[in-house]
């Protein structure tokens, strides 16, 4: 019987160490970001992992805390929408049904809880109205605080396109959270 | 922890145990062991955790009286992913009584690096099948069900083919294997996940559902209710009634669904247990839901769903499979793989040519 | 006085107007309590934004702890098969195709801290096409801490850290299907002995 060793140049305990970190650090911020462009977990997923595997190969990124949060939610953003391209085949725009459903709202939970829950399954609801374009430049802007111009970038548009993009999904949030507050 | 220089060595030196592969077979097995070993293997590591790859060939020995046509081998590794089991089968053999034969295995496993040795990988028989469609076996993982299976498939497509060739000759035979490469190369590939879970899909709709037209079929499907939710689908019910006068045991159902194409897709099978009476009726519920996707991740919304009977057990031991006509259908060709012995045979034509192929068949 | 429309309002509130409408949305704020208190709307608008993206919720199926874990354990994963190229000497193909790596991430074991790396066909004959181009498709069950899966290469079945995949034995791709009593099967034939070998795992 004759067995052999793979040869093996990982990097150094201190530097996985390192790596963890980042990845424990940011790994639902980026989740939720591409969750929000893609619409459904399995996509989300795969294109999360992709994102920290890009990244963690990008060590000059990573030296400066904040600044390489950010440049972490580029890569992310570019990762989810370079997916949605090529799924709708160039034009991405074509994308605007999601196949995951939110949960059941049915589920209640007392008092305080079932307030915060309520709360945040209208906010899903109010963000799941937007076409994908809408919700995408939306949470770019306003969660990632990208500027404009990058958003622009990121989407392959005109930064007046953008700035209509900005526009319909703030305003149309808005209508559809004040609906609900009129109704209660 | 991550000390993987330090682990390389460890389990170099661990690796060495004679016995990490055992082979148990029944004192009273018509098939034994000639010689059974490690063969090549190497370790791993990586992190935290280590692989073993283990390529061994087991060297077996039919001593029976009858030609042996299966086997059915269950392999599995003490502490090493509990909770699920593991076999390798070899049909359409034809071995003769005395006859030696090699079943191969190419196993990796992989185990935490909790400092103890590898873990021992056993080979236990499950079951053989011979000429005479005699089983031998503990049969723990249903292989009798499914070596006769193969073997009526296997003796039905190479009844088909020597018809071919009997008829119309080498050439109609060689376009024939040429059809059935084609096909397999341009079969649609699906991306199938399936959760086992009775949880409702949320959204979900009812879908369309229908039964193939099987003519002379022992068990019809006369309901079948499904819902989907984008590309999850979800069979909620599925009815059958016994047309035989035989009681049934169980079946096995293939699924097909189409997309919003009208692409039609093979999505993989449901077998059910299902006791009736001849003239009898039973249902099934299943407790899965299955997401679809093309390849490349596109989802594949579900439109329609049909069932079509691919084998039925009866109470005696009696299986029925589909004839061979079944197929004929072009859309059913292209969609529906064929069976193990398809493959073998095509196998033999694509590497060896239609001479070698007619001897094969001339051979059984 | 003419307020601002509803547009401008909106991309007022983050200072996105560009240029004079900007300067002439800026001076109409100063004066104009009405707009100013829509824009303030629209402020803390960003807010429930940010904290609807952040709150997502899963399917009722799925747990974040656990999607977490396995999502940790794949990137690992993926940064090793970087190494394995570079030890190789090749050119990495930089990202591990996503079709492939939905195994289970897991907790520790014992002593360890980490997470053990479920990383499957990673190296072989099958690995640097798997790996750069990914498989056409996979076959995938998964039953409580039990997950199945099966493409042309072989069928694997893993369960918290250890598992055993059985690979074809022969380089050209099989053929796989999936049961949903809970088994996935892959069969291929052997180039040397011509015999079709079926390789099926089940669910316990």
């Amino acid at each position: 019987m004759s067995t052999s060793s793979v040869p093996n140049s990982s990097p150094s305990a201190a530097e996985r160490e390192l790596q963890d970190r980042f990845v424990r650090e940011n790994l639902r911020r980026v989740f939720a970001l591409i969750y929000r462009i893609v619409g459904n977990v399995a996509d989300a997923q795969d294109l999360t992992q992709d994102t920290f595997i890009k990244a963690l190969q990008r060590k000059d990124q990573l030296k400066d805390g904040d600044k390489s949060a950010q440049w972490l939610g580029r890569v992310a953003s570019n990762t989810a929408i370079d997916f949605l391209r090529r799924k709708a085949r160039v034009n991405f725009t074509e994308i605007d049904s999601l196949p995951e459903p939110l949960p059941d709202p049915s589920e209640r939970r007392a008092d305080e809880e079932m307030l915060r829950a309520e709360e945040a399954a209208y906010l899903d609801h109010c963000l799941e109205a937007l076409s994908v374009r809408e919700r995408t430049a939306l949470v770019l802007r306003d969660v990632e605080d990208l500027p404009a111009s990058e958003v622009a970038a990121i989407l392959g548009c005109s930064p007046a396109t953008v700035r209509s993009h900005i526009a319909n999904a703030r305003t149309k949030f808005r209508a559809i959270y004040e609906q609900r507050k009129e109704a209660q | 922890m991550w000390n993987s220089a330090a682990i390389s060595v460890c389990f170099a030196a661990s690796l060495v145990a004679q016995d990490g592969l055992r082979v148990n077979f029944p004192a009273d097995s018509p098939v034994s062991v000639v010689s059974s070993g490690w063969g090549e293997s190497r370790a791993i590591p990586r992190g935290g955790a280590y692989m073993v790859d283990v390529r061994t060939s087991l060297k077996l020995k039919n001593n029976s009286r009858l030609r042996l046509r299966g086997i059915s081998l269950q392999v599995s590794s003490q502490e090493v992913a509990a909770g699920g089991k593991a076999s390798v089968s070899v049909p359409s053999l034809d071995v003769y009584p005395g006859q030696e034969f090699p079943v191969k295995i190419d196993l990796r496993l992989l185990q935490p690096n909790s400092g103890s040795s590898p873990s021992l990988v056993q080979v236990q028989l499950d079951g053989v099948l011979f000429e005479d469609m005699s089983f031998f076996g503990p049969n723990r993982l249903g292989s009798r069900r499914q070596l006769t299976a193969w073997e009526l498939e296997a003796r039905r497509d190479r009844q088909h083919l020597k018809l071919i060739l009997a008829r119309q000759g080498d050439d109609a035979l060689r376009r024939a294997m040429v059809d059935i490469l084609a096909r397999e190369n341009s079969r649609p590939k699906l991306d199938v996940r399936m959760a086992r879970s009775a949880a409702a899909l949320p959204n979900a709709r009812s879908i369309e559902t229908a039964f193939l037209s099987q003519p002379g079929i022992p068990v019809e499907g006369v309901k079948a209710v499904a819902v989907s939710a984008g590309n999850q689908l979800q069979i909620l019910e599925l009815a059958f009634a016994n047309r035989d006068k035989r009681e049934v045991r169980s079946i096995e159902l293939g699924l097909l669904v189409r997309d919003q194409e009208g692409r039609e897709f093979a999505a993989g099978s449901l077998p059910a247990t299902l006791t009736m009476k001849p003239n009898g009726t039973a249902s099934v519920q299943p407790s899965a839901s299955v997401t679809l996707n093309r390849p490349q991740g596109i989802p594949l919304k579900v439109e329609n769903l049909t069932g079509f009977v691919q084998q039925v057990e009866f109470a005696n031991g009696d299986l029925w499979v589909p004839p061979g006509s079944f197929r004929d259908a072009a859309r059913l060709a292209k969609v529906i793989p064929g069976s193990l012995e398809e493959q073998r045979l095509a196998d033999i034509y694509r590497r060896r040519g239609v001479e070698a192929l007619i001897e094969e068949l001339n051979r059984q | 006085m003419k307020h601002l429309d509803e547009s401008q309002i909106a991309l007022a509130s983050r200072g996105d107007l560009s240029g004079f409408a900007n300067l002439r949305a800026r001076l109409h704020l100063t004066f104009c309590k009405t707009c100013r208190d829509r824009v303030a709307e629209y402020r803390q608008d960003q807010q429930r934004v940010k904290s609807a993206v952040a709150a997502f919720e899963l399917p009722r199926s799925m747990k974040w702890d656990e999607l977490e874990a396995e999502m940790f354990g794949n990137i690992r994963l993926g940064l090793e098969v970087e190494e394995i190229h570079r030890d190789a000497g090749q050119v990495s193909p930089v990202v591990v195709q996503h079709e492939a790596m939905s195994w289970r991430g897991l907790a520790a074991a014992g002593a360890m801290t980490a997470i053990v790396i479920t990383g499957w066909f990673l190296t072989g004959p099958g690995a640097q096409s798997y790996l750069r181009h990914g498989p056409s498709a996979i076959a995938q069950v998964r039953s409580g801490a039990v997950v199945l899966r099966g493409d042309e290469h072989g069928v694997g079945l893993e369960n918290r850290g250890t598992g055993l995949m059985l690979r074809n034995v022969s380089a050209p791709a099989g053929r796989f299907e999936v049961s949903l009593d809970g088994s996935v099967r892959a069969s291929a034939v052997d180039q040397d002995s011509g015999q079709v070998t079926v390789s099926q795992v089940y669910v316990e």
